[in-house]
């Protein structure tokens, strides 16, 4: 049996979550393929790449946002409003974190774009300008 | 004592006329002269040759001698100007020797000075580069010790000055740029 590649996994996967079949049931199909490949560790890349499928398919645009305070519901509504006509997606889904290192700011990062206004990215093309 | 009869000298005595005018007494004469051509033909016979010889053989050792201290001599001579010549050879060559010395020393202390200036040169150069690479290093350094040094500054006057109406604002001007 040939070795099925990520990009066709994440084919497969967006496929079936469009076609409304179970999360939970395609997760498990697809944890049993790659067990039997011995491809587990690239767990992480094949949802990045079923994200990034979902995307490309103008359905689905999941964005991570980071944050040194936590959003607004306003500010997250405005949020995906912006990421929508951005990516052309169907729908937007935030996976909001807080982190305090970043200082203030805000970083937005979807499977094929990034908007870093960090204080922290400020200071670090600060320090690389020099 | 001899005794000469008297009847000899009767018979040999000399008439006055002639030979006998000399007061010759001829029987005598003729002893002697025989006896003398006798002494002469032995000398000539016996003697002369041998003393011939050997004044021969000294005239031709003489001569073999006279030519051979001749021969000596010239060959003495044809030595002086083989050696003038030999030693007015050994000049010119000893010159040239020196010559060609004083040449090669000259140009070996020409290539060692060009030698000891080019290395000068390169040492020169070599420390040029190198100062200017450690000036440049430092330049970085110090840019490097600047923007931390700014960076950090801002980061505490940013901390301190950050607050939640600042940072909505930043947020909403990053949200302006997502399109």
């Amino acid at each position: 049996m040939n070795k099925l590649t990520r990009r066709a996994l994440s084919r497969y996967a967006a496929d079936q979550l469009l076609a409304g079949k179970s999360a939970n049931a395609i997760a498990k199909h697809l944890a049993a393929v790659m067990v039997e490949s011995g491809s587990m560790q690239d767990i992480d890349f094949l949802i990045g790449d079923i994200a990034s499928e979902l995307e490309q398919r103008r359905e689905l645009a999941i964005s991570r946002i980071t944050s040194a305070t936590p959003l607004s519901s306003e500010l997250r509504d405005e949020l995906k409003k912006r990421i929508k006509k951005a990516t052309g997606a169907k729908a937007v889904l935030l996976e909001a974190t807080v982190d305090g290192s970043v200082i203030g700011g805000i970083r937005i990062e979807t499977s094929s774009r990034v908007w870093d206004s960090t204080i922290v990215r400020r200071l670090v093309d600060l320090r690389e300008a020099f | 004592m001899i005794t000469v009869p008297s009847s000899y000298f009767a018979q040999t005595q000399a008439p006055d006329s002639g030979i006998g005018a000399f007061n010759i007494n001829l029987k005598s004469f003729l002893f002697q002269l025989i006896t003398f051509v006798i002494v002469l033909l032995v000398i000539k016979r016996w003697v002369l040759p041998p003393v011939q010889k050997t004044l021969e053989e000294r005239r031709q050792t003489l001569e073999k001698s006279l030519i051979q201290a001749k021969e000596t001599e010239e060959a003495l001579a044809r030595a002086e100007v083989k050696a003038e010549e030999i030693l007015a050879r050994a000049r010119i060559q000893a010159d040239e020797s020196l010559r060609s010395a004083k040449k090669t020393a000259e140009e070996v202390i020409t290539g060692a000075e060009s030698a000891a200036a080019k290395r000068g040169q390169l040492i020169i150069q070599e420390a040029q580069a190198q100062l200017a690479q450690e000036k440049n290093n430092l330049r970085l350094e110090l840019r490097e010790e600047l923007a931390e040094l700014v960076a950090d500054t801002a980061e505490k006057i940013i901390r301190q000055k950050l607050n939640v109406s600042s940072d909505r604002s930043l947020i909403e001007r990053t949200l302006q740029e997502v399109k």
